[in-house]
């Protein structure tokens, strides 16, 4: 490989990584803490118990509808299982006269069927859903505007991945390199093994979450061949005909039973159950394969008759470019991944996010050094420097306030969910004004250190404050709750130990040279201008 | 069957961090020979490829790949962070 | 400078258009063809950034790309002039 070929390269992926390097670690570090979102779902409703018999609450959420809108067009129901709080349910209302039918779902018309198959209410709370929709929606922004911009990060991190395999010169020699206390080096280190150690994860992720946003970046294909889009999804995705409301009475079959019978049909656990004019004698029911079943997202479905219980559909087998889009979201998502391999997922993400962290501080790190005056850092350097301790500092410590926020706001307040969020927001603004006038190591060490403090300090209230203590968890073999517990506490270690490291950092040996080779007047590269 | 494969790969990245003149030397005391190397890094080959047919063999031949890259990652990090933070035994001489 | 123009809408655009031209000359099920073609095209955006910087001047990146493009381009508007779309 020429000489000018990776410099050019080298340049690449310094700038494709730093332009948007922020944002690409909100998206990693949000979508790793997402790997966990079943979990968090139930662990930041703590009053909620574990769901044991599925089959009760399914029956519950029968009996619920049944009473609560027996007339609807339609019902939705998620399966329930012990991953989750309980069976999310919606209905949609018969649109009146000349009223365009409602799409949103309303929070009048969706409820939550607990273990004991009644309706409950937990606090109001977004849960792992939050860091899910925030890792491509983003927040406070239009959706359509942050997906965008998301795609454009996922391209630029791909872009940076693929140019610093070429860039990096001894990838195997240095595989098991770490030089210890030597400045810039370490961190070159630290970003490489990050980097390479969890390629095929990086490489992995970053294609595939592009791939599940290619309908709205890359709809050009479709375009190429179809002249109406419609005609291309009616191609992929079969669906059987739509049925007119009959307005005959007929009850609704008994969803236990045709749930059993689809599994066995389809040879997997069901995710979602779909039914369309409940009660009336024109009733479909739509029952979907769980993700968490399989590796395409493409999840096959079954279409039963809702008076007799009858398999009226099966989705067509899909074809092999659909399977490997689907297989390709798939594993995006890891929905299939059992407890084991969500822990390799997990920890991948993390070693990610910190590829992205390390460099950001590595640019700081490298430019410091070539400062013509470190008394005067240029804007450039200033921006990112500060930038970094608030944003790479914020986020963990906003999402160690908003699980705070997640335990203590009052129960009824309004929009208690959106607070919690902008708890978390709040936190980041806070911490960039704290970075900025603070000097960048008293910065890190204080914002990290907080953080470290809060997520040890919150399995602790959760044993006296909540039903769902660590002790009480383990004793009842809830693994969910207990392993959130553990891992909160265990990562508020981490971040304290890092934050003690970084208190006792000492650069001693460019304090010599900038000694001998600097007048006395000006001062250490490490202490910039406040 | 999947902890031996786990086994394998744990095994493969040992000797292949061992086969690097700096942590040989650190933890066996000599700097490694061309020979040497190149049996370690053969045999680390050779039970990486094996940690294959055991993962499908657990787990099929979808998921058994996935975890199989899964394995080798999650290996290559334990085996690092013990070359790299484990307190080595001290020199002799 | 230049490569940045080059790279990112440049870029961009090369990898769609020989989406475009995949889908439309690929055999087989056209369902199937444009899910492969679109899949493809990421790939192809992100190598045609890569080489925005690797060319040996920002001129020779832009017009390099511009000519990869418009000859995507032309092949899909024959296709469909020749075929038509469904």
């Amino acid at each position: 490989m020429s000489k000018s070929f990776r410099q050019s390269q080298s340049f690449l992926h310094t700038w494709s990584g730093l332009v948007l390097g922020w944002l690409l670690f909100f998206i990693f570090a949000a979508g790793t803490i997402a790997f966990w979102r079943e979990g968090l779902n139930r662990w930041m409703r703590p009053e909620l118990p574990r769901v044991e018999q599925p089959e009760v609450v399914l029956a519950g959420a029968q009996r619920f509808l049944q009473g609560k809108a027996p007339d609807a067009k339609s019902w939705f129901i998620t399966m329930p299982s012990d991953r989750l709080p309980g069976a999310q349910i919606f209905w949609q209302p018969q649109p009146k006269e000349g009223e365009k039918p409602r799409r949103r779902r309303g929070r009048d018309t969706q409820a939550l069927i607990g273990a004991s198959g009644d309706a409950v209410t937990a606090r109001d709370t977004r849960g792992g859903e939050f860091f899910y929709r925030f890792h491509f929606d983003l927040h406070y922004v239009p959706v359509i505007w942050a997906r965008w911009l998301v795609g454009l990060a996922a391209m630029m991190m791909l872009v940076a991945i693929l140019s610093g395999i070429v860039t990096h010169k001894k990838i195997f020699k240095d595989f098991f390199t770490l030089r210890r206390g030597k400045g810039q080096r370490s961190w070159l280190d630290g970003h490489n093994a990050t980097a390479v150690l969890a390629l095929p994860f990086h490489l992995m992720i970053t294609y595939t979450g592009l791939v599940t946003l290619m309908a709205m970046l890359m709809p050009w294909a479709i375009v190429a061949n179809y002249a109406e889009r419609d005609r291309f999804y009616d191609a992929v995705f079969a669906e059987p005909e739509a049925v007119e409301r009959a307005n005959q009475p007929a009850p609704l079959v008994n969803l236990v039973g045709v749930v059993r019978d689809a599994e066995k049909r389809l040879g997997g656990p069901i995710g979602y159950i779909d039914i369309s004019e409940p009660g009336d004698s024109s009733a479909r029911i739509t029952l979907s394969r769980s993700g968490t079943s399989m590796l395409s997202a493409r999840v096959p479905s079954l279409v039963y008759d809702g008076a007799s219980g009858r398999m009226l559909w099966q989705s067509p087998e899909p074809g092999g470019a659909t399977v490997t889009a689907g297989a390709m979201v798939g594993l995006h998502a890891g929905r299939f991944a059992d407890a084991g391999l969500r822990w390799i997922y997990f920890l991948c993400g993390v070693a990610g996010s910190v590829m992205v962290a390390s460099g950001m501080v590595l640019w700081v790190v490298k430019r410091r050094e070539k400062l013509p005056d470190p008394a005067r850092p240029h804007f450039g350097f200033r921006l990112v420097e500060r930038s970094n301790v608030g944003i790479l500092a914020g986020f963990p410590l906003g999402t160690a306030c908003m699980f705070w926020a997640n335990r203590l706001l009052p129960v009824g307040m309004q929009d208690r969910a959106q607070w919690e969020v902008h708890t978390l927001f709040l936190a980041i603004a806070f911490s960039i004004i704290y970075a900025c006038v603070r000097r960048p190591a008293q910065a890190w060490v204080a914002l990290l250190g907080a953080t470290g403090a809060l997520l040890c300090a919150l399995p602790v209230y959760n044993m006296v404050g909540t039903p769902s203590g660590l002790f009480a968890m383990i004793a009842q073999g809830d693994y969910v709750m207990a392993g959130a517990d553990l891992t909160v506490f265990v990562f508020g270690l981490a971040f304290g130990a890092v934050a003690l490291r970084v208190s006792r950092y000492r650069p001693a040996e460019k304090r010599k040279r900038a000694a001998r080779s600097v007048p006395a007047t000006a001062m250490p590269a490490l202490e910039p201008a406040e | 069957m999947i902890w031996l494969a786990l086994l394998c790969a744990l095994i493969a990245f040992a000797l292949f961090g061992l086969s690097m003149d700096d942590h040989h030397n650190r933890r066996l005391g000599t700097r490694p020979t061309q020979v040497r190397k190149r049996r370690m890094r053969g045999v680390a080959w050779g039970m990486l490829v094996m940690a294959l047919p055991l993962s499908a063999g657990s787990h099929g031949w979808v998921f058994g790949p996935i975890l199989w890259l899964g394995l080798i990652m999650v290996s290559a990090g334990l085996v690092f962070l013990y070359l790299n933070f484990a307190v080595a035994p001290a020199k002799k001489g | 400078m230049l490569r940045v123009l080059a790279a990112v809408p440049l870029g961009y655009a090369v990898g769609s258009l020989w989406g475009m031209a995949l889908a439309r000359i690929l055999p087989g099920d056209r369902s199937q063809v444009t899910i492969a073609a679109t899949l493809a095209a990421f790939a192809l955006c992100a190598f045609a950034a890569m080489w925005a910087f690797a060319a040996r001047s920002g001129w020779r990146a832009f017009w390099t790309l511009l000519l990869m493009g418009g000859l995507a381009g032309a092949i899909t508007w024959l296709s469909i002039l020749v075929t038509g779309r469904i």
